[in-house]
């Protein structure tokens, strides 16, 4: 067995994409107003992005994707006049729907040390896990191998509840106006199609961006001065919006708070000053004026704030948001990194699904593989990172192969789908 | 909340030129371009030139005119005479000073004739709304997408995240919802003055529109970006973002996509040539000159669209983690490097 990656592997991939395009062409989802977005794909044999096309009808979207096997899918968050123009100027826009990423990418979760790996093309460090720079140089561009797994689709989907709890809890949009998408990869997009929203511009659309991250609270909006140039919180745990999520922050804060936690925020004699408040309080039943006793200056009001922001706030990529003509992933296409459809869920499907299980479209015969350098975990099956020879579900052997791990293989694997695809 | 029954006054279209009706009733009496140099036209064309002007000297000018047709119809009349000069920075300034004195008349106005105007006029959504949240009282509830798209800047207590949102609805007092009035009225005549000029300009108002043109340019002038190369040290008037990302790219560090664009066009903007911005790149691990000069160039606007690019505003700097300052009254970084040429410096705060 070769251990070199296999060239025909890679044709088998794109079978296996054909073969799912084949059958199942009609869980691609054609998006609303059709007729008014720009397509765009990528395709196995051909290098760059295909752009500016457009289907009168899901019948002629799903035609073209079953004949030409997309690796990648993506349509425009825009609605445009001419969708078909080539400069952008000349599409005329006409309005967006708000789309709101959310991807691991840049999360540190506790699975990254079992499956991402890293090098540093500087000083030729390497290690497992997840780093920002160079531990060993300090080196900004360090290459990532990374990989998906449960865990980091889990960590994403509780950013995507947090989220999704504020669109219609704050912003009162209706579940039938926000649809969540697992984008097949490392997390989800959350599009918010309403007409309150459709117009909106850059700056209105980052503003939405910084609320759902709670960028920029500041003090002044909370809290009323209090003695020595103290501010005084006026906030309460059941006021709307960030007003009760500061307050109830402040509550947990309190209640858990002591030396170690109070250096957060305050400094030098401030620290005891702040225990001594917080056990005071907490020698008290709790009551609605507990709150009205949490005198700090503004500097550990800011440090404070930014701590509650950072809990509350939902971690999104908000250049996705601020963006009115953004490509994104087409409802039902197989991302061509992973082989994963890229699947809509329900908001009680969100809560209640296994991701992974819902997004995969083949099947799980086991395969005997010959790999090197595998993750320890990826989708959602552990590995035997050390061993030459392996026994993989079909599934996963599309996602090693598409995200390009070095895979050996006697013979060329079945082609099958999933159950029910 | 549009029940109550609001009797509009001749006065009112006057007052307020983006109204429904207001737009009907100057259709109905029927101006033309060529009425304007008829005698009849004369007073109508002086008080249209008087708001013009008033607003190139930054004035709010919130006469209202004896005769009322004429202070009506001075309105479409200034829009005509911007159309015809086709200059972007002039609508903007008579947008700005319009939008005042709207402002200053609505926060006069009992709540339910504000109310009235606010929905008529730009379609907003309002409710009535006694409450208090926090510290604050207000008066009406608008719908969030009309509070983000019409808040005269995005911080202290007007950005969204420092207002108690209550299911999709935003409480806001009077007086805020007047000057959220304000910016949608600036909003709405900067749009009319950038529409294309009308065909067949008589030479009379050819002449006008010069005269308009010249005092406007006189003025400009004054006030436009001074070039790096003639002021001593200008890099001590950067602003302290502008430094930061400098400091990290002479350094040799990992700039971030976005710092390296704002940085690239604040320095040409301010009139470094696009070999000067190139050196400032030069350390970057990643550095690699036709790259980084064909990138340039495409900010400096010699390719592609041909636009050359000015830096993210302030607000767009913060969300994209690149300001962590407070600038006394600065909302753009050019505008930190203008000010603190003028007077020598600005007073800024570091956020932690």
């Amino acid at each position: 067995m070769s251990t070199r990656k296999s060239p025909n592997l890679a044709e088998w991939v794109k079978a296996a994409f054909k073969a799912y395009y084949s059958r199942a062409s009609s869980l691609v989802e054609e998006p609303s107003e059709i007729t008014q977005r720009e397509f765009a794909f990528a395709f196995f044999d051909r290098p760059g992005m295909h752009r500016h096309m457009v289907f009168r009808d899901a019948a002629e979207l799903r035609g073209f994707v079953a004949r030409s096997v997309p690796r990648h899918a993506y349509y425009s968050s825009a609605y445009y006049r001419y969708p078909d123009a080539e400069r952008m100027d000349e599409k005329v826009w006409l309005g967006a729907d708000l789309v709101f990423d959310i991807d691991v990418d840049h999360i540190d979760t506790p699975c990254k040390a079992l499956h991402d790996s890293w090098q540093c093309p500087k000083c030729g460090a390497s290690g497992k896990g997840f780093v920002e720079t160079c531990p060993k140089c300090g080196y900004e561009n360090v290459k990532r191998k990374t990989w998906v797994c449960e865990t980091c689709i889990n960590v994403a989907r509780d950013e995507v509840i947090k989220l999704v709890e504020m669109l219609t809890g704050d912003f009162g949009l209706s579940s039938d106006e926000v649809h969540v998408v697992f984008s097949g990869h490392r997390g989800f997009h959350v599009h918010v199609e309403s007409e309150v929203v459709k117009e909106l511009g850059q700056d209105a659309r980052r503003e939405i961006a910084d609320y759902v991250r709670g960028m920029g609270l500041e003090p002044e909006a909370f809290t009323v001065p209090g003695p020595r140039r103290t501010l005084r919180l006026v906030a309460k745990p059941e006021d709307p919006g960030w007003y009760g999520r500061v307050a109830r922050s402040v509550l947990d804060w309190i209640l858990s708070l002591d030396e170690k936690s109070a250096a957060l925020i305050a400094r030098g004699r401030r620290v005891r000053t702040l225990v001594r408040l917080a056990e005071r309080l907490r020698g008290r039943a709790q009551s609605a004026d507990w709150l009205e006793e949490v005198e700090l200056t503004r500097a550990e009001w800011l440090r404070l704030l930014s701590l509650v922001s950072r809990a509350e706030g939902a971690h999104i990529d908000e250049r996705v948001t601020i963006d009115v003509k953004r490509l994104i992933r087409l409802p039902g296409s197989l991302h061509g990194k992973t082989g994963l459809r890229v699947s809509r869920l329900s908001l009680y499907e969100l809560e209640n699904v296994d991701v992974i299980r819902e997004a995969r479209v083949f099947g799980d015969d086991e395969i005997m593989i010959n790999a090197v350098n595998v993750p320890q975990k990826a989708l959602d099956v552990e590995l035997q990172a050390k061993a030459a020879v392996l026994k993989v579900p079909l599934y996963l052997l599309v996602y090693l192969v598409a995200n390009g791990a070095e895979i050996g293989v006697l013979e060329s694997p079945p082609i099958r789908l999933a159950s029910g695809i | 909340m549009s029940e109550t029954p609001v009797l509009l006054e001749r006065l009112d279209l006057a007052k307020y030129p983006f109204l429904p009706e207001t737009r009907e009733y100057v259709r109905t009496l029927g101006l033309a371009i060529e009425d304007l140099c008829s005698p009849a036209g004369a007073a109508v064309l002086r008080r249209a030139r008087e708001r013009i002007e008033a607003a190139i000297e930054r004035r709010v000018d919130t006469k209202l005119d004896d005769d009322v047709d004429v202070e009506i119809l001075s309105f479409p009349t200034a829009v005509l005479l911007l159309r015809i000069a086709n200059d972007r920075l002039l609508a903007r300034r008579f947008a700005v000073a319009e939008g005042k004195r709207v402002s200053r008349f609505l926060t006069q106005e009992p709540p339910e004739k504000l109310v009235y105007v606010a929905t008529k006029g730009f379609e907003w959504r309002i409710r009535k709304f006694n409450g208090r949240v926090g510290s604050l009282s207000y008066d009406f509830l608008v719908s969030f997408g009309d509070f983000v798209s019409n808040v005269p800047e995005y911080r202290g207590l007007w950005k969204l995240v420092n207002r108690p949102l209550m299911r999709g609805w935003v409480p806001v007092s009077a007086y805020e919802l007047a000057r959220m009035a304000e910016e949608a009225t600036k909003r709405y005549i900067e749009g009319r003055c950038l529409e294309p000029p009308p065909e067949g300009v008589p030479p009379p108002i050819g002449g006008i529109v010069n005269e308009i043109k010249s005092k406007w340019t006189e003025r400009m002038e004054r006030l436009g970006i001074p070039k790096a190369s003639k002021v001593e040290r200008p890099e001590d008037a950067y602003p302290p973002c502008i430094k930061a990302i400098l400091e990290d790219a002479l350094a040799g560090k990992n700039v971030p996509h976005s710092a390296r664009f704002a940085l690239a066009s604040f320095l040409l903007q301010i009139g470094k040539s696009v070999d000067e911005v190139i050196d400032v790149f030069r350390a970057a691990p990643d550095f690699r000159e036709d790259i980084a000069r064909y990138q340039v160039e495409h900010i400096a606007g010699l390719r592609g669209s041909r636009t050359k690019y000015i830096p993210f505003k302030c607000d767009n700097m913060r969300s994209l983690g690149l300001c962590r300052w407070r600038c006394k009254g600065v909302k753009h970084p050019l505008q930190f490097y203008r000010l603190a040429v003028g007077r020598g410096k600005v007073e800024y705060e570091e956020i932690t």
